[in-house]
């Protein structure tokens, strides 16, 4: 176990900037989840801090120790493939073994690890089968079980679940977290989902075209997002963004308006909250909530409301939104304005 | 491979399906044709005339299996069949060491690896003759072998290191050929399976072994039955160095070079071709324990 340090690390791929001066501190036992949208570098960071990458320029730790220029054996840590990457020729026994093997574990310290990881995930059963032989979900088992046999300083994970199907995903997610919890072992965890990354992470770093958006834990990204990108990633469904001048009592001129749909309210506006006046398009009725679309001239926005009031569509209302739950930007550079 | 539709069908899509399949026989009828013309006819026609003493002008006289009875009883065959099974143990396994060492180095991402591949396919693409015609030079009695090693043995002209000779000699110029199979199947591992035996601290001597090794298996059988199969057939080589004669003392005949002598040469061509029915079941039988050994690979 131990602390994972990204200093300045780029790295480029010919005329591409995969990854872009990324600096971020992960301590002790954190699991943290990199996130951003498909090519933004989240792998090649991952791959980097794994040794399966050089960098370009800056350093990499773990913990105290520069492992810029060790091989990825000599790095301690151990990966869960999006491919899995399991060994197609040995059992599953083997696939957890090989790793302990090569570090000349003792025989009976192999046997007992790899049966107790087996255990854990539940698939003693399928000890003896090759990768060949099983389900999707039981071979994303056993790339976490060669994981966990070991002791790494970090788990790294490279989009584990994206292979499974809705259902298994949520429940292998909730046996990851609860893994990782019991051994305390650093995690790096990326995926392009941000419900994965809200429900999992410690702390979440978002990323975009190689640069690092935004750092922290979910609630902070979730309440306070430093820019628009950042504002309308987070959080599902997404934020609606209008010129300030659009809500009454919102910013400035030059500012760009934020609410999340759960925040708006039908009605109101009076005393300290700021209102809009929208025609109703299409209700979603979820059962418990609906997910009302409205439209204001050439604004589409989205308010997800209590399902006691039916709303008509095609009428046009007054929805508000509480001034704490409003978050202003710069026009121009997209990052938030603090009020 | 394909299943089986056990779902009731409508009629349409069962005539789509008549028509598709009638449309696939008529691509493989051209090579069918080919095949049946130019190896299944001759197959039966071999089996039919090695019950014939058969000379250039046809049927001399019915034998039945006397021709086989012959073969069972002839000393020199024996030989011929003794010298090519040495030839094909010592062969193939060198064959197949080289040419995977060669796909390893070259596919190893060392520098000048293009020039590596040219060097070491070079020989399998020049012509056997020229080659051979070279390794006569260099293995002659005042060659340069001897140049170096200081001897003076002439390597195909003495009995004891003529056999030897061609098995060194063949092991070189084919093993470019296995390189460039072992290089294709090489490159269908996937890259992962390294990245993750990296990973779990596998060195470069195990990764070799646990992984890269067990993981050709599928390349294994397939350069093992080419380069078998090529070697029961050797004949080329076995004929520039001896003239023909497969001497010195019969120590380089081989059972495709008697086969020759004794079509061409004494121009028995119904014996000739019982000779080449027994190597024909020997080359199959070969192939099928081969394919039972090691047929069923286990990449998924
Ligand atoms: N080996 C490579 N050679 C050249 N460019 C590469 C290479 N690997 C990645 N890239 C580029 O670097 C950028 C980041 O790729 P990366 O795989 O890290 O994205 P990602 O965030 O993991 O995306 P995804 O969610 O689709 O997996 C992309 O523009 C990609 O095209
Ligand atoms: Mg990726």
């Amino acid at each position: 176990m131990a602390t994972v340090t990204f200093e300045n690390v780029t790295k480029r791929f010919d005329d591409t900037v995969a990854v872009d001066e990324l600096t971020l501190e992960i301590s002790d036992g954190e699991f943290l989840v990199l996130v951003g949208p498909s090519g933004c570098g989240k792998s090649t960071a991952l791959r980097m801090l794994a040794g399966l990458e050089e960098t370009t320029s800056g350093r990499i730790l773990i913990g105290d120790r520069v492992v810029n220029n060790l091989a990825p054996g000599a790095r301690d840590v151990a990966m869960v493939f999006q491919s899995y990457a399991l060994y197609p020729h040995m059992t599953v026994y083997d696939n957890l073994a090989f790793g302990l093997r090569n570090v000349r574990t003792p025989k009976d310290e192999i046997n007992r690890r790899v049966s107790k990881a087996a255990e854990v995930l539940d698939m003693t059963e399928l000890i003896k089968r090759k990768p060949k032989q099983l389900s999707g979900g039981q071979r994303q088992r056993v790339a976490l079980g060669r994981a966990i046999v070991r002791q790494p300083k970090a788990f790294l994970m490279d989009e584990p679940l994206s292979n499974l199907d809705a259902a298994l995903r949520v429940n292998t997610r909730a046996e990851i977290l609860k893994l990782q919890r019991d051994l305390k072992v650093t995690t790096v965890y990326v995926t392009h989902d941000q419900v994965e990354a809200m429900t999992m992470g410690d702390r979440i770093a978002v990323m975009k075209q190689g640069v690092l958006q935004q750092a922290g834990t979910p609630e902070q990204l979730y309440t306070k997002p430093t820019n628009v990108f950042v504002a309308r990633f987070i959080g599902s469904p997404a934020m609606n963004l209008v010129p300030a001048g659009f809500v009454k009592g919102a910013g400035t001129g030059g500012q760009l308006a934020g609410f999340r749909p759960e925040h708006v309210v039908l009605g109101g506006g009076n005393g300290d909250a700021a209102y809009f006046q929208a025609t109703v398009e299409v209700v979603e009725y979820l059962g418990d909530e609906q997910l009302v679309h409205l439209a204001a001239g050439d604004e589409k926005l989205l308010a997800k409301l209590p399902v006691e009031d039916r709303v008509p569509t095609g009428v046009e209302q007054r929805f508000s939104i509480p001034r704490d739950k409003l978050h202003l930007f710069d026009a121009e550079t997209e990052l938030a304005v603090r009020a | 491979m394909a299943t089986v539709e056990n779902a009731p069908r409508h009629r349409s899509v069962g005539s789509a399906k008549l028509r598709e399949a009638l449309v696939a026989y008529a691509f493989i009828l051209v090579p069918m044709g080919v095949f049946l013309l130019f190896f299944i006819w001759p197959l039966a026609y071999a089996v039919y005339i090695s019950r014939y003493d058969w000379g250039v002008f046809g049927k001399i006289e019915t034998l039945g299996f006397e021709n086989y009875r012959e073969l069972y009883r002839d000393e020199i065959f024996h030989k011929a069949l003794k010298n090519t099974l040495l030839y094909t143990a010592l062969v193939v396994p060198i064959q197949m060491a080289l040419g995977l060492a060669m796909a390893v180095i070259v596919n190893a991402g060392i520098r000048g690896k293009t020039f590596f591949r040219s060097a070491f396919y070079f020989p399998s693409l020049a012509s056997s003759a020229a080659i051979t015609a070279i390794a006569i030079y260099i293995l002659s009695a005042d060659g340069l072998l001897n140049a170096i090693i200081g001897g003076n043995r002439p390597w195909f002209g003495d009995s004891d290191t003529a056999l030897f000779s061609i098995v060194g000699l063949n092991a070189w110029t084919t093993s470019g050929t296995m390189m460039l199979f072992y290089l294709a199947s090489l490159q269908a591992i996937p890259t992962d399976v390294y990245e993750a035996a990296a990973i779990d601290r596998a060195g470069a001597w195990r990764t070799f072994w646990k992984i890269t090794f067990p993981l050709l298996k599928p390349g294994h059988f397939f350069v093992g039955v080419v380069s078998v199969v090529g070697a029961l057939k050797v004949f080329d080589q076995a004929f520039i160095v001896s003239n023909g004669s497969g001497g010195p003392n019969s120590s380089t005949l081989t059972a495709v070079l008697y086969l020759y002598r004794t079509a061409i040469g004494d121009i028995r061509f119904g014996y000739a071709a019982a000779m080449g029915i027994v190597l024909f079941v020997l080359i199959f039988t070969v192939t099928l324990v081969q394919r039972l050994l090691f047929g069923r690979p286990d990449t998924a």
